[in-house]
């Protein structure tokens, strides 16, 4: 055995650390106790009416938007772009911008949302001019 | 645990100080004991044994009997330990500290008993350098001669950790041991 080994070996064995005069200490340690605190008492967890209500208004807030950005994202129907197509769309007057400035929010809404179905897809646009340049 | 340590436990928790008394009576050395080799100072120890019943006292209502009780009360002592190294400034051997362990390191009688103040030295001169939670782990390991298992329950610590820290401790004693020409 090395002599770290047999230092550590040896502090182990040794008796431990005693202290001078334990009744001393008891009676200080008693003398000096305080009131004992009560034990941990777990709040009953009863969510206030207003958080509850607020839970059901984001969450349904949430769905609704979830539905306009899918309903958003619709593409409409592929055009069969020919060469005729073509020359008829640009005979046809420029698209109306994507949105719309009168009535209610609701029918401002609609209107912005029925213009830009009826828009070309842009994607679909730039493929196919890429298709033709080519 | 024993009946009768359970029933005084419950004496305790329902307010009775004379049951209370028996629990610090009991234990009150092998706190001192920790709190000595981890602080080196006698009159630190003594102090941070106090502390450490009041603290006992004070939360003995939410003591978790599947526990062992003095695992709980190490538990709380090492804690206090911790909070007081933290707060003081870092342990260092005394010149003549290397003297008491040169003479313990020395003598070959089996029945060897420290005085507390040597105590201090020795300890002072091994584990200088080491972390406060090495230190902690090398305590209860080694000094105090605990399980593992028990160790980990005190320390929070999970078994690798132990080991780690029990490992980095004793190759760090190794080698200040060396330095000092013990090797």
């Amino acid at each position: 055995m090395n002599k770290t080994n047999d230092i550590l070996e040896r502090l182990k064995a040794v008796e431990q650390p005693a202290i001078d005069n334990p009744d001393a200490l008891t009676d200080l340690i008693m003398s000096n106790l305080p009131e004992q605190k009560a034990p941990h008492e777990v709040p009953a967890s009863k969510p206030q009416a207003v958080l509850i209500a607020l839970r059901i208004i984001s969450s349904v807030a949430a769905l609704w938007l979830i539905g306009l950005f899918f309903y958003l994202q619709q593409e409409p129907a592929a055009k069969v772009e020919t060469a005729y197509n073509n020359k008829v769309e640009k005979q046809q007057p420029a698209p109306q911008p994507a949105y719309c400035t009168e009535g209610t929010p609701r029918e401002i809404l609609m209107c912005y949302m029925e213009r830009r179905k009826a828009q070309p897809h842009i994607y679909q646009q730039l493929k196919q001019k890429n298709y033709e340049n080519q | 645990m024993i009946q009768i340590e359970r029933d005084i436990i419950s004496r305790c928790q329902q307010g009775d100080k004379e049951a209370f008394r028996w629990v610090v009576q009991t234990h009150q050395r092998m706190i001192f004991s920790l709190a000595l080799k981890m602080l080196c100072d006698e009159e630190e120890a003594k102090d941070m044994v106090q502390e450490t019943f009041i603290r006992v006292w004070q939360s003995i209502r939410n003591y978790d009997p599947q526990k062992t009780f003095s695992t709980w009360i190490y538990a709380i002592a090492s804690h206090l330990c911790i909070d007081r190294l933290k707060r003081t400034s870092r342990i260092v051997a005394l010149p003549d500290d290397h003297l008491v362990l040169r003479r313990f390191a020395g003598d070959s009688d089996s029945q060897q008993s420290l005085e507390n103040k040597e105590w201090v030295s020795i300890v002072r001169t091994i584990a200088e350098g080491l972390s406060d939670k090495q230190r902690l782990v090398f305590t209860l390991c080694q000094l105090e001669g605990l399980p593992s298992a028990e160790v980990e329950q005190i320390t929070g610590l999970d078994a690798k950790q132990v080991k780690s820290n029990l490992y980095v401790a004793r190759q760090t004693i190794r080698k200040r041991l060396k330095d000092l020409g013990y090797e």
